[in-house]
């Protein structure tokens, strides 16, 4: 697996203290870790927050890594214990999610699909992004969790049952119970 | 094929997984009731699509860099609650020990006396034979 995998090769330099590795692992792997994070809790500055802190862990818990496993999947589930965790901080304390971004201006995270030009396809565009990712937000979190790496980041049944340390056949079931609760959800709205 | 195992295979035929594409596609072609179900999963699998992707802020990986020689390694530390939990149990355990300790000591003790006072019960008894036998009181 390791001879295939190129990140398991940057994973034997990291465990050896090359930060060069780490960097091109963060490089490889932000925009997923940092989306997972940011369509499970809603907040861009808290999400680059984590995000930082799943890579710190990676390089720290370089020497735990067993490449028998796509990376991936050990990458993901740091960054699925860690949102979980941020879920347990907030509801010991209380915290609301910061209303999701709205001012270009303030907003320096790129989108990567720009909405139309049209300011009124735009702002309509944008609430409909926006009631989807509260409906993806307020799911149960192993099923937000499976939507997210399945529609998203593309994973693969076996790979998100890794994650989630379940069945591949309870992957599909997750999957079907978050699709008719989103359906139910956002009916009508596209 | 019946219309639950057709629905069965949507999040697969969504996916591109479905191996067996030409049977779910026949089924819907003559079931017009999963043919809406499939338009209704379609149309809310791209509409999940339309919310983009975000790039993390220009600079992230150097932030990262940074911040791991920022923050110490965390050490074994437990909270002051498991701490205080420790240190009560030892403490009870330590009083315990003193009891049974005291307790086996007195209980020596007690046996030690005991065998004294019947050792000089003993001896009272000598005596008295000794008085006895030489008629005396």
């Amino acid at each position: 697996m390791a001879a295939n995998d190129p990140d398991a090769a940057l994973m034997t330099r990291i465990r050896a203290g090359d930060e060069a590795a780490l960097r091109e692992l963060i490089e490889r792997h932000q925009r997923g870790v940092f989306n997972l994070i940011y369509r499970s809790i809603g907040d861009a500055w808290e999400a680059e927050d984590l995000a930082q802190r799943v890579f710190i862990q990676v390089f720290r818990s370089a020497d735990r890594y067993e490449p028998t496993a796509k990376f991936t999947t050990w990458l993901y589930t740091i960054t699925h214990n860690l949102i979980r965790n941020e879920y347990r901080r907030r509801q010991r304390r209380g915290a609301e999610s910061l209303e999701a971004l709205t001012n270009d201006e303030e907003n320096p995270w790129q989108m990567a699909d720009p909405a139309a030009t049209d300011p009124g396809r735009q702002a309509a565009e944008r609430e409909l992004q926006e009631r989807i990712r509260a409906a993806i937000e307020e799911l149960p979190q192993a099923q937000r969790t499976a939507v997210i790496l399945c529609r998203y980041e593309g994973l693969a049944y076996e790979e998100i049952a890794g994650v989630l340390g379940c069945s591949v056949a309870a992957v599909k079931s997750l999957l079907h119970r978050a699709r008719a609760t989103l359906k139910a959800k956002l009916r009508g709205c596209y | 094929m019946t219309c639950k195992e057709a629905q069965a295979k949507f999040q697969e035929r969504l996916d591109g997984r479905l191996t067996d594409v030409t049977g779910f596609d026949a089924h819907l072609a003559g079931c017009a009731a999963c043919r809406q179900a499939w338009a209704e999963e379609l149309a809310l699998w791209d509409a999940l699509g339309r919310v983009p992707a975000l790039t993390p802020s220009f600079g992230f990986a150097e932030r990262t860099l940074r911040r791991l020689h920022e923050t110490p390694q965390r050490t074994w530390v437990w909270p002051v609650w498991r701490w205080a939990t420790v240190a009560g149990a030892l403490m009870v355990l330590g009083v315990a020990g003193v009891w049974v300790q005291h307790q086996w000591t007195g209980q020596q003790a007690a046996r030690v006396y005991a065998s004294a006072q019947t050792d000089q019960l003993e001896d009272f008894d000598v005596i008295a034979v000794l008085h006895e036998l030489n008629g005396e009181p």
